[in-house]
């Protein structure tokens, strides 16, 4: 079969099938009096993180100094304060160790998710099977379920598993998660089916349409539960107490409370680790700050 | 290219109880043709279509595509293409991407699928929008690029779904013509879904008339307007519908209300009587022809073309054609309508004398509803 061109292009336009007008740019949002109201609470929001900064910016002294005050020696003592207390943060601690071990855990489980959620959330939504409403409303029980709750029994699976104390026990019950999976389903159903249709007819196996076809159309969805799940992880701090024992397994946010003595606490280093453990996820969110707020619009959940 | 073959097709949904969307379908489509399947809302038309396209597996019955029984084989293996109601482009690709995503499929080389792309855009006019993603699109363009889409995979059955439904009347007018033009220059086996008549009678070569998942008639559009088998296919096809009177008919003659008509060859019975609106003419053109006398209740001018409805002696006969659609008005009757053309002086109010054209009656039994051999034009025969 062959195609014989014909030169209709022009006639196009003027059959009223002229392209629609390109898209709007983002607008400049005009000034508002509700900024009046924004601008004090977002300092207020701020305040704590601007804290955190001055305090890993002091001496231990300064930290026990009622009232508080600012750290003196603006600039110059507050630089060598923090090249102080950073450097000691660091080396007290296998600082570097904790750091890896957090990305593993966080880049292994959002990619977990990504993939296991979508799988789960599209046979939720598309294929046919006996009991699939019923599955699906168990999975959405288990969101009602506190995490306190199921840990014991999850750590007793953990240590018959053998993979207590590993960083298999923070990644195995972690790799797909109800609330991805709901929020997934919920996306695919909709997806007009004759998408999925059309890529069927055109050749794509059904794996091969979830991959090409649908997931490339849920960019939205799949940044909510890559970042909401992201943000989980990294900053989880329970499990990893109870899952994870030696120093060298540990987590950042399980390593920082390693620095709170039962006695005395630094706070100054204290700080400056925890300025170093939030530090990827705040360049993350200046990088990617639209999908952050996106994602916690769209899925209705508060950070 | 290749003939498609629907052998004693039956589909059922599961339910309770279940729901029978096709009873025992048998079509055969030529190599080349392009077969309209139409009917009203949930006759089963689409679930035919998409039989064909492996998107639903039939209950019983085969399919065949050239001389390949298909009815296991999923979609990807048919060799099939399919415009949809809505166009289903995929949101994330380009037009380019669009039309070129069956062919990666399908592992051509990419000169070889980047110049079918392209010949196949320029065939189609859309190359300015070979960029775009479809929420740029018009509603037009999208229809383009869905066909492009489809065809460019020089599929061996070309299956559409009520393709120009989400368009306006101009442009369905317009892309009408265009989808003939391209099947017929490409001459690829085609099955073109509709419920839309002037759709079916403009473009197939032939027409399936569906009802409740089983076939009425097959055949040329003009035949199956002009020769409707039954009372179905008399009332689905044409708009406004056919008119039907209730009579009876008895030693060849026939009696609905003021007509009497003389028959031959059919046995005696309560029958209906059919006529088009066109049948209907002004008295004063048709001198020597049984006359109506119409009671003229709604006058709608068309410019071209006047339709009239209002009541005739005798008892109107209805045809449930869609069950989907709501019941009449409490109080509703159904009318006689002529069309007469031009402009006219009629007023509603006025009773006009209206002569009915022999040639154009057609005759049913009153019960099943077939039409009734031989009865079909009948003899002019006053009393």
């Amino acid at each position: 079969m062959s195609f014989v061109a014909a030169e209709r292009a022009d006639a196009l336009e003027g059959a009223g099938l002229a392209a629609l007008p390109e898209p709007a740019g983002h607008h400049r949002r005009h000034p508002s009096w509700w900024h009046l109201l924004l601008l004090p609470v977002a300092l207020l929001m701020i305040f704590p993180f601007v804290w955190l900064v001055i305090t890993s910016a002091s001496t231990l002294a300064e930290t026990r100094v009622f009232p508080p005050a600012l750290p003196a020696g603006f600039p110059l003592t507050w630089i060598q304060n923090m090249v102080h207390n950073y450097s000691a943060a660091w080396t007290q601690a296998p600082f570097g160790r904790w750091a890896l071990n957090t990305t593993i855990v966080t880049t292994v489980v959002v990619i977990g998710n990504l993939v296991f959620c979508s799988l789960a959330g599209y046979a939720l939504a598309r294929l046919r099977f006996f009991g699939r409403t019923a599955l699906f409303l168990v999975i959405l029980a288990t969101l009602m379920v506190p995490f306190q709750v199921v840990m014991i029994p999850v750590l007793l699976i953990c240590k018959q598993l053998g993979i207590v104390d590993t960083l298999t026990a923070l990644v195995a019950p972690n790799l797909v998660t109800p609330f991805g999976i709901f929020l997934l389903r919920q996306f695919f159903k909709t997806l007009p089916v004759e998408i999925e249709e059309a890529a069927r007819i055109d050749g794509a196996t059904r794996l091969g349409t979830l991959v090409k076809v649908l997931l490339p159309s849920m960019a939205a969805p799949l940044a909510t539960v890559g970042i909401m799940t992201m943000l989980w992880s990294w900053n989880d701090f329970l499990w990893p107490l109870i899952a994870i024992t030696s120093q060298d397994n540990m987590t950042l946010q399980l390593g920082l409370s390693s620095f709170v003595g039962s006695h005395t606490t630094n706070w100054p280093v204290l700080m400056a680790g925890t300025v170093m453990t939030q530090v990827p996820m705040l360049l993350i969110f200046l990088v990617a700050q639209r999908w952050f707020v996106q994602s916690f619009a769209s899925s209705g959940v508060k950070g | 290219m290749a003939q498609v073959i629907l052998d004693k097709v039956r589909k059922e949904f599961p339910g309770k109880p279940p729901m029978v969307a096709l009873e025992g379908l048998d079509l055969t489509i030529a190599d080349g043709e392009l077969l309209i399947l139409v009917g009203p809302s949930g006759c089963g038309k689409t679930t035919a279509l998409r039989c064909v396209a492996g998107l639903e597996q039939p209950t019983s019955g085969r399919v065949v595509i050239g001389e390949r029984e298909v009815h296991d084989l999923p979609s990807r293996k048919r060799d099939v293409a399919m415009v949809f109601q809505n166009y289903a482009l995929y949101p994330h690709l380009t037009v380019y991407g669009n039309l070129a995503f069956g062919l990666k499929e399908h592992h051509v080389p990419k000169a070889d699928a980047d110049r079918r792309v392209r010949d196949m855009a320029h065939v189609l006019g859309i190359e300015k929008l070979l960029d775009r993603r479809p929420a740029q699109l018009s509603g037009g363009q999208s229809q383009r690029v869905a066909m492009g889409r489809a065809l460019v995979r020089e599929p061996q059955v070309f299956l559409l779904d009520e393709p120009l439904s989400n368009l306006d009347a101009k442009l369905r007018g317009q892309m009408r013509g265009e989808i003939l033009e391209l099947q017929r220059r490409v001459g690829v086996t085609s099955l073109y879904v509709t419920h839309d008549q002037a759709e079916a009678m403009t473009l197939g070569d032939r027409i399936a008339v569906l009802n409740a998942g089983v076939l009425q008639q097959l055949g040329p559009p003009e035949e199956v307007f002009r020769r409707p088998r039954n009372l179905f296919v008399a009332a689905f096809m044409g708009t406004p519908s056919m008119n039907l009177l209730r009579g009876t008919l008895q030693d060849g003659v026939v009696r609905a209300g003021d007509l009497t008509l003389r028959v031959a060859g059919a046995a005696d019975g309560a029958v209906i009587v059919g006529f088009r609106p066109e049948a209907l003419l002004p008295a004063q053109q048709g001198a020597g022809l049984p006359q109506l006398q119409m009671s003229v209740e709604v006058v709608e001018e068309l410019g071209n073309e006047t339709l009239i409805y209002g009541d005739v002696p005798g008892e109107i006969a209805t045809v449930e054609i869609d069950s989907a659609l709501p019941a009449p008005l409490p109080g509703a009757r159904a009318r006689v309508c002529a069309r007469l053309s031009g402009f006219t002086d009629v007023r509603p109010g006025e009773t006009v004398p209206l002569a009915l054209r022999l040639d154009r009656v057609h005759l049913f039994a009153a019960a099943g509803g077939e039409a009734l051999a031989g009865a079909s034009p009948p003899a002019a025969g006053p009393d």
